[in-house]
């Protein structure tokens, strides 16, 4: 994808964070639906982007990564994950504050409830496949998958959405 | 796989935006602030708690099969159509509906329940904040983060609106290099300066780069860089004649983030001289200049390491975490809690202190988290000698005007004795008045229901402070309340609610004694509410259109102009907008020009300082980043267009060259005489002010 972005000329070396922003403003549409799409329905898009991104620059300048739209997707993926095993520990702490609010799903009454109960990997592979056009072994390497298991995991995955929206229908 | 890709598509346009740069902005604050085992542990759990309600107001901005439907019906709304210029029959005008106004008795009940405590002794501070932790701390340390509303706290910029008619955009005249009339910082408040990242007084062009760089630009015929100062940590600044005061965040010692406060000789913008640097525990919230006087409002949380357990499902290792925390809180002291300074530049470099004196502290009646607010007014001269009031308060939007300083903060609930709070949707607002060049004194506090979105969603007009909210519980609502300086509080004496059912404040503009509101889910009312009589404010009229516009600029001749996106009928986003509303008659706003410009963002749409508006010859700068159908950007720069009743035409483009063989985003614009100068990562790119064409381009 990095070489998508590339809107004429090649990457310098040593660019720092000044080639940093440029990289970022190409790289943040797509770098937020991907978030939109992978983390948990109580996440914002942008949080999550923040987080992904505040954790890559503690060791390295965006410009200095080789796929830095990759790497940070994979970070992304990681982070949604956390985010998901967090919200189970908020929920254990919230009674404690006596609040009425769990820190539950919202209720999606629309045709994305659908993908929002995939698992949040099948998610991110989905987009990757679907919307991004990657190819299975490079949507596999970003959730963590080998491409066998990504075809597979994708496959599973649209016949499970048929048969929701079937069901709906 | 069509379904499939349009249903991805769907889903990842959920949220708003808030662009590339606000994002990159923030990440590089949290990953310069805290690093370590402690900021992940906060950040995960400030998250967490924090999205249970930003996740619900997305869902109901964007759940756009939602069963509760908008309170009032629009005709037939019409998708605009993109990059061209067309009819308002676009818009549907309805007469002015269900809102109802309220008028607010003061009572001494509402008095007592608004004003602030304040500490008369150290010992009370720590008494206050020690008990309050003691009741909340966790294995994780203190859960300050309680799901709140409002935005996340921003990088230290602000966005607000004018009261004047295309006055906040501050003319100044120059002599020197540039020649003519020129531009500043598009403001709020016409004479209230704010912090940005382009300043100019007409004769040196001065700059801060994401790589922390101070740069002085001679304009002109021949432009280029006097010179370049390093200052690690620098955003945003002031420029104070011959003084820059830089504003920005420190990567220094310490547990929590940092704020930098640097001072700059650039008498000789040549040779640019480092007067003084002051760390603070915190960061910056926001800033106002008032009659040459930096008032910096800077938010500060404890600076404790706090315990995690290490193994989560291990009970042992839980408790003994939350009991290493809870020994922690009863040893702690002043400096625990208190935000301090230190010197790190500067003739008194080394001295450290208290911001603030105890005695200048003070905590609301209800508890409102742990953090310090402090609103420091600035010696540049001897930063050392700055004075503060803080409050034991959270605060996200800070409102200016020429006497006083608003800051607005959510309110959460008193914390029982069993532990358990009860959030609600309250905006606590605390009012300091800096009338005195030497310190800013906290005055009254007030709330209102509902949140507020912005800096734009305050202002003040004859000592009434209008603030514009919205409640996202219960289905949605919006208010317009005018709040009122009784000497003893800031009390609600008016205010009409029911505005934009369902639906969300997506901006504000009170221009004199008239408030524009616009909400959104799927449509964009903006609604016209009359606030001449403060005790009864009323809505006078209404216009329904796809979209929204998320900044307001009034450009005079009962003209509004709106920046924002257009939506499709579901309500999602379908690009970038401009329009032209007439508001001469504010029962009957009426669009009279729409211009799309395709899909893409601006940052005009989350920060008001990316707008340019030059009057002499009706031009708008727009910093746009617009994508083609594969998210590839396809125009990185910025679009001039000329505004006017009967047309908005493009004046010219500003592209930028490549940084690094990337695409150079446009950050600002600004006029100097016959001059454009937008300012990307890439350098000052010099344009003609009459068609844009590229004259000279200042490479950094």
């Amino acid at each position: 994808m990095v070489q998508a972005l590339r809107v004429g000329g090649e990457i310098e070396g040593g660019a720092g964070v000044v080639g940093d922003d440029a990289l970022f403003a190409a790289l943040y549409p797509g770098l937020r639906r991907f978030a939109a799409v992978t983390g948990p329905a109580e996440v914002d898009p942008d949080d999550l982007v923040q987080e992904a991104v505040a954790r890559t620059l503690r060791r390295h300048q965006l410009c200095e990564l080789d796929d830095a739209a990759a790497y940070l997707r994979r970070v992304i993926v990681n982070l949604a994950s956390n985010h998901r095993r967090g919200l189970a520990r908020w929920r254990a702490v919230v009674p404690r504050l006596g609040r009425d609010d769990d820190g539950s799903v919202p209720e999606y009454t629309s045709d994305l409830a659908d993908l929002l109960r995939l698992p949040l990997q099948t998610r991110a592979l989905l987009y990757l496949v679907a919307v991004d056009g990657q190819s299975y072994a490079a949507a596999g390497a970003v959730v963590g998958l080998s491409e066998e298991a990504a075809r597979a995991r994708a496959a599973r995955a649209r016949k499970q959405l048929r048969l929701d929206l079937e069901g709906e229908q | 796989m069509d379904d499939l890709r349009r249903r991805m598509e769907a889903l990842g346009e959920r949220g708003e935006p808030r662009g590339a740069a606000r994002v990159l902005a923030a990440a590089r604050r949290d990953s310069g602030g805290s690093g370590g085992r402690r900021a992940r542990l906060l950040t995960a759990l400030a998250i967490t708690a924090s999205v249970t309600l930003v996740g619900g107001v997305a869902a109901a901005v964007l759940g756009t099969n939602e069963d509760d439907a908008p309170a009032h019906e629009t005709a037939a709304p019409t998708t605009p159509e993109s990059t061209t210029t067309t009819e308002p029959e676009a818009t549907t005008t309805t007469a002015a509906p269900a809102p109802t106004t309220t008028e607010v008795p003061v009572s001494a009940a509402v008095v007592k329940a608004s004003r602030l405590v304040q500490f008369n002794t150290c010992g009370q501070y720590l008494s206050y904040v020690k008990t309050k932790a003691a009741l909340v701390v966790t294995q994780f340390g203190l859960p300050e983060m309680y799901p709140r509303f409002g935005p996340p706290p921003p990088p230290p910029t602000t966005s607000a609106p004018g009261q004047q008619a295309g006055a906040a955009q501050v003319l100044g005249t120059g002599s020197g290099g540039g020649g003519g009339e020129f531009s500043q910082t598009n403001v709020q408040e016409a004479g209230i300066d704010e912090p940005d990242v382009m300043k100019t007084d007409g004769r040196t062009i001065f700059t801060v780069d994401s790589a922390s760089n101070l740069r002085a630009v001679a304009p002109g015929n021949n432009p280029h860089v006097l010179s370049t100062l390093p200052v690690p940590g620098a955003q945003q600044m002031f420029l104070i004649g011959d003084r820059v005061v830089i504003l920005g965040y420190s990567t220094g010692d310490g547990v929590g983030p940092k704020a930098m406060i640097a001072v700059v000789d650039v008498a000789r913008p040549s040779a640019m001289r480092l007067l003084s640097r002051m760390d603070v525990d915190g960061y910056i919230l926001s800033a106002r200049l008032v009659r040459g006087v930096p008032r910096v409002v800077i938010q500060g949380s404890p600076e404790v390491q706090w315990s995690a357990p290490d193994d989560y499902q291990d009970p042992a290792s839980v408790e003994g975490a939350r009991s290493r925390n809870r020994e922690f809180v009863a040893r702690s002291g002043l400096a625990d809690w208190l935000p301090n300074f230190k010197m790190t530049e500067g003739p008194r470099k080394g001295r450290t202190g208290q911001l603030t004196s105890c005695s200048a502290a003070y905590h609301p009646p209800g508890f409102a988290g742990f953090a310090t607010l402090s609103v420091m007014t600035l010696n540049i001269d001897d930063p050392t000698r700055s004075h503060a009031s803080s409050v034991v308060a959270d605060g996200q939007i800070v409102y200016g005007s020429a006497n006083r300083i608003y800051v607005a903060t959510s309110r959460w609930g008193e914390i029982r004795a069993d532990g358990s709070a009860s959030p609600a949707s309250e905006t606590l607002i605390h009012e300091f008045d800096i009338t005195d060049p030497t310190e800013a004194a906290y005055r009254v506090s007030g709330k209102v229901r509902g949140v507020a979105l912005n800096q734009f969603s305050l202002s003040e007009d004859d000592g009434y402070l209008r603030v514009a909210t919205s409640d996202p519980n219960f289905g949605a609502e919006s208010f317009v309340s005018v709040l009122q300086d009784v000497g003893k509080a800031l009390i609600q004496v008016g205010q009409v609610g029911g505005l934009g059912k369902g639906e969300q404040i997506r901006s504000v503009r009170f221009i004199g004694k008239t408030a524009y509101v616009v909400t959104f889910r799927q449509i964009d009312p903006l609604y016209v509410v009359d606030v001449s009589d403060p005790r009864k404010p009323v809505v006078r009229g209404e216009l329904k259109l796809l979209g929204y516009s998320a900044y307001l600029h009034p450009i005079g001749d009962g003209l509004l102009l709106g920046v924002g996106v257009d939506a499709n009928e579901e309500g999602r986003r379908a690009g970038l907008a401009v329009n032209l509303f007439d508001v001469s008659d504010p029962s009957t706003p009426k669009l009279v020009q729409h211009r799309g410009l395709g899909a893409g963002f601006s940052d005009i749409e989350f920060d008001h300082h990316a707008f340019l508006w030059w009057p002499a010859t009706k031009l708008m700068m727009v910093p746009i980043v617009s994508y083609d159908a594969q998210y590839n950007p396809d125009f990185v720069g910025a679009i001039g267009l000329r505004i006017d009743r009967s047309a908005v035409d493009e004046v010219g483009r500003v592209k930028p060259p490549f940084k690094s063989g990337y695409p150079a985003p446009v950050q600002r614009t600004i006029v100097i005489g016959a001059h454009v100068y937008s300012l990307s990562s890439s350098g000052v790119m010099q344009s003609a002010l009459n068609d844009l064409h590229p004259e000279a381009f200042v490479q950094y």
